[in-house]
């Protein structure tokens, strides 16, 4: 039997994070609003309405196309695709087709440490439609949507595993953030795909003669059951002999399975023309300069300097690294410090202080605790000065207060008592209070000791140097240390 | 009737007002009487306003009454563009160039006829009536401009706004004998006129005089925002009109301009106009004109695509005439776009299936705009030579009633179906009107005197992108030495 193996391209339409409309000065933050609010004759497509460009999304646009590594069409252009459907005011939406801003680009994505570049065909700008509600004999349409300025990411046929698209997704995901030119969150449809996937024989060479299409999938959980789903029945057909339809399909459901559309689309029907509307845009040397000189320290480059320059634990700067925020608020933490300390501070980070941020449901950048806390809080335990008990309520304290762990240490003398002669008290009188485990340990078993420790540890609420405990113990019992 | 208000010009009536010799009511009053008494006779207007009791604003225009061409959206007055498909349909805003004028102090009477679409050159395309040409009531006012020049004509409105796209602002003016004036493309805005082809049309005016004409353009013009392709260009200096002094302009014209079709009376006025402005001393260069009929298919390709694609959004969902009882949404486009009239299902049928296979459209159109870049630079180096062109302004006198009908007239060209009388008409036509749309070029028709009959016959001028100076300078000019006698002066 022959195995196969999935091809699969990627089309990801993104909301451009802008005051007002691809063509129009309507509100682009339209989630949420009463519906048919967000609009005027623009984007209604009412008779004689002009689009003008929003420039702000021309930005973002170049921005993305950049940090794709893309190269730049210099001169640019919108057309019209045009085609009939009820949330499409116009008859026909203002695209672009063969001048896309960005054109040849790549992502790089890591899988189980490995890198692996997909190529980028086109980054182009577009504008969303409306909104389409069906319910049982009517469909009701919300206009707010339309005009959104939407960036298209069309990804080249690179895709050979499910685990890739998926890393793809989040990645590109992570960039657009980075770049702080769309917020990608799904819930809101700001992230949307359309898949291409069809199945070849292992090891046979170019493209399969058939490619199935799958429209309109919301989320990057979905889009991977919608590909466990394609590749469970394409590979049912191949194997029974049969060629599976090259066909749009759609979501059944959110379970992943799809259904074939009855309306097949192809670029030929789209009848594509140069916009009249709207005059070429030149994209200068000047303008390009501009837009690179905004572009941050991508994700892709944050985790390789991380794992550099901190000697930080992969997965440790994936968590670190996912949003912008995150990872400088760590960098302010631990610029000019050890990669010990970075280690350190990495763990409290994706450990303690996550669990505190999300039970909270604060960000980094919204929490009392400032940086160099983290820093703080680490010299103090590793220096013994705290136990990690201590430590995690002076985490807990100063994350609810802002106050600095030196602050809480001192003021609540949280200290750890190291002092032996101070110790020697509260031994004495655990002894004391526990006679028969100082009489089974005089009998040899030896590992109760660790029992009084804890009752040290008790009484002194955690204070106690453990280590210094013990000895102290010991001495008392004169036992070997 | 005490003054005759109606029958003055802009000018003339701001100078009355402005001394307080009448009162913008009078102005206002008196132009309501005279279109209750043509417009019974010559049905000039699809909404007739009332706006004898409008608040009027402060401003260059203040108290003077205008139409609008149904083609242009009016914040809260209908706007059928002459089509069924829009019977119903009141716009929310104003096209930018109405708000120019409505905020300069003008005041709307009504939105004026014409053919579908602005799909005709008679304005019995119109799915609502057929306009009279006010000279001669067996006559066309022409097209599809036709109610706005009759309106002018005969006293409805002291100016009118309009909107050209081919010839269907100037030729209309010509044989209703006023003035029609076509900025450069991108002068002024196209925000509100409801489109046809997007990167052929513009606004422009109808007036009584060029005066008059040019002031309506210094209102109307200028970089509009919500237009990406209004061009900011220095204001048009009014006071070059006013110094009145003869300029050495050098006037090409061609001897094409007289072919075959031409009628004998346009022709002769034509050819003394010509020997008048050489006697004049002006210098008159005869000049070999780019291949008209390379234009006129560069135009109708430009002009198919962009229909196509513009008459898209009419889907009966948002606004307009909205078919009842269907099941789906494919039976409500189906049903909706019926209501288009036979024409303009013609030519949408037409436009799409000749660019539809493959990607064809993209194509074509992508290489006639090319080619439309190329065959500008003949024009440049033609505009090396000469300051102006001149051609008539039609090549026939206003057309018998019934004759738009008969013509089967598609998108600027003729059918080959067409009868041979259309023929020639329209290619001395699409010579006299393609170049000024394809390229943008500003162009003006003046009246020059009425043929034997009566009817008025026209010359037009035409100059370099943003030469309106020039053009008008020349145009007052002449109008001056002619001495044309309005149909109501």
């Amino acid at each position: 039997m022959n195995m196969f193996v999935p091809v699969i391209g990627l089309e990801v339409h993104l909301q451009s994070k802008t005051e007002s409309k691809m063509f129009c000065p309507c509100p682009a933050d339209y989630f949420g609003k009463e519906p048919n609010t967000q609009t005027c004759p623009t984007c209604l497509g009412l008779p004689g309405a002009l689009p003008s460009i929003n420039a702000k999304a021309i930005d973002h646009c170049i921005k993305l196309a950049l940090a794709l590594h893309c190269k730049i069409n210099k001169e640019t252009k919108f057309d019209r695709k045009n085609y009939f459907y009820p949330d499409l005011p116009k008859g026909y939406q203002i695209s672009q087709y063969d001048q896309p801003i960005g054109y040849e680009g790549f992502v790089e994505i890591d899988i189980d440490g490995d890198s692996r570049r997909i190529r980028v065909t086109r980054v182009h700008q577009e504008e969303d439609t409306g909104k389409s509600i069906h319910e049982a004999d009517h469909t009701l349409l919300d206009f707010n949507k339309s005009g959104v300025p939407l960036i298209e990411v069309v990804s080249e046929p690179d895709f050979e595993t499910v685990e890739e698209v998926i890393e793809y997704s989040k990645e590109l995901r992570r960039i657009v953030r980075y770049l702080g030119i769309s917020n990608a969150d799904m819930e809101k449809g700001q992230m949307r795909f359309e898949l291409n996937i069809s199945l070849k024989e292992a090891g046979s060479k170019g493209l399969p003669d058939y490619k199935v299409e799958v429209k309109n999938i919301g989320s990057i959980s979905v889009l991977e059951k919608v590909i466990n789903f394609e590749i469970e029945r394409q590979t049912v057909l191949l194997k029974k002999g049969k060629k599976p339809v090259q066909e749009t399909r759609g979501l059944k459901d959110m379970s992943g399975e799809t259904v074939s559309q009855r309306f097949k689309e192809g670029s030929s029907d789209y009848r594509y023309f140069p916009e009249p509307d709207l005059p070429p845009i030149e994209i200068d040397d000047g303008w390009i300069e501009r837009i690179s000189e905004e572009i941050p320290e991508l994700p892709g480059d944050k985790r390789k300097r991380f794992e550099k320059q901190y000697g930080i634990e992969r997965d440790v700067i994936r968590t670190i690294t996912v949003s912008r925020a995150r990872a400088d608020w760590f960098e302010k933490a631990v610029k000019g410090e050890s990669k010990e300390v970075a280690i350190e501070v990495g763990n409290w980070f994706i450990g303690d202080f996550m669990k505190l941020l999300n039970n909270s449901k604060l960000k980094t950048q919204s929490s009392k605790l400032k940086p160099k806390y983290l820093v703080e809080l680490t010299e103090l335990h590793k220096s013994g000065k705290i136990s990690g008990t201590v430590a995690k309520q002076v985490l807990e304290e100063s994350f609810k207060t802002g106050k600095s762990p030196k602050e809480i240490v001192v003021e609540k003398g949280l200290e750890q008592v190291s002092d032996t002669g101070e110790l020697e008290k509260v031994v004495q009188k655990v002894l004391k209070a526990n006679p028969e485990v100082v009489a089974e340990i005089k009998a040899g078993k030896e590992p109760a000791v660790q029992f009084l420790v804890g009752q040290v540890m008790r009484e002194t609420r955690g204070k106690a140097n453990p280590k210094v405990a013990e000895k102290v113990i010991r001495n008392e019992l004169k036992l070997k240390s | 009737m005490k003054n005759k208000l109606y029958s003055k010009t802009i000018h003339e009536v701001s100078d009355l007002l402005k001394s307080k010799k009448i009162s913008t009511k009078d102005i206002i009053d008196e132009t309501k009487e005279n279109i209750d008494m043509w417009e019974s006779k010559i049905c000039a207007f699809i909404t007739l306003c009332d706006f004898s009791g409008s608040r009027i604003q402060k401003g260059r225009l203040a108290g003077i009454p205008f139409s609008v061409k149904d083609n242009l959206s009016t914040k809260n007055i209908l706007t059928t563009v002459g089509s069924k498909i829009l019977e119903n349909y009141t716009p929310p805003y104003d096209a930018t160039v109405v708000d120019k004028c409505k905020s300069s102090g003008a005041v709307i009477v009504g939105k004026t006829n014409m053919d579908e679409f602005g799909h005709g050159f008679t304005t019995e395309t119109s799915a609502f009536k057929t306009t009279l040409n006010p000279w001669d009531l067996k006559r066309l006012p022409g097209g599809s401009s036709g109610g706005a020049a009759a309106a002018v004509a005969c006293g409805m409105g002291l100016f009118a706004l309009a909107t050209e796209n081919l010839d269907s602002l100037r030729m209309p003016a010509a044989v209703c004998g006023v003035v029609g004036l076509k900025p450069t493309y991108g002068r002024c805005s196209r925000y509100g006129i409801i489109a046809m082809a997007s990167s052929l049309e513009c606004p422009g005016v109808i007036a009584r005089n060029v005066n008059d004409a040019a002031l309506i353009l210094s209102i109307i013009e200028g970089k509009d925002e919500k237009d990406a392709n209004s061009i900011s260009t220095e204001a048009l200096d009014l006071l070059c009109l006013k110094a009145n002094k003869k300029q050495n302009f050098r006037i090409g014209y061609s001897r094409n301009y007289l072919g075959d079709g031409i009628d004998p009376a346009v022709k002769s006025v034509f050819e003394k106009q010509i020997s008048a402005l050489s006697d004049q001393g002006f210098e008159i260069l005869e000049v070999e004109i780019p291949d008209p009929e390379a234009e006129d298919f560069m135009n109708n390709i430009i002009y198919r695509s962009e229909v196509s694609s513009n008459l898209a959004r009419y889907d009966g969902i948002r606004f307009g005439y909205s078919a009842n009882d269907v099941k789906d949404s494919f039976e409500q486009y189906y049903k909706t776009r019926s209501a288009f009239s036979s024409e303009v299902k013609r030519q949408i049928v037409t436009d799409t299936l000749a660019v539809e296979e493959s990607e064809k459209l993209g194509r074509l159109y992508i290489e006639v705009q090319k080619l439309r870049g190329e065959f500008s630079k003949k024009w440049d180096r033609l505009f090396k030579n000469v300051d102006v062109l001149i051609s008539p302004s039609a090549p026939n006198l206003a057309l018998p009633v019934g004759f738009g009908k008969k013509s089967g007239f598609i998108g600027g060209v003729v059918e080959k179906k067409t009868a041979d009388e259309g023929k020639g008409y329209m290619r001395l036509q699409g010579m006299y009107s393609v170049p000024a749309v394809l390229y943008g070029f500003p162009a003006i028709s003046i009246p020059i005197r009425l043929s034997e009959g009566g009817l008025p016959i026209g010359i037009n001028i035409f100059a370099d992108r943003f030469e309106e100076e020039k053009m008008l300078c020349l145009a007052k000019f002449i109008e001056e030495t002619v001495g044309f006698r309005g149909l109501i002066s």
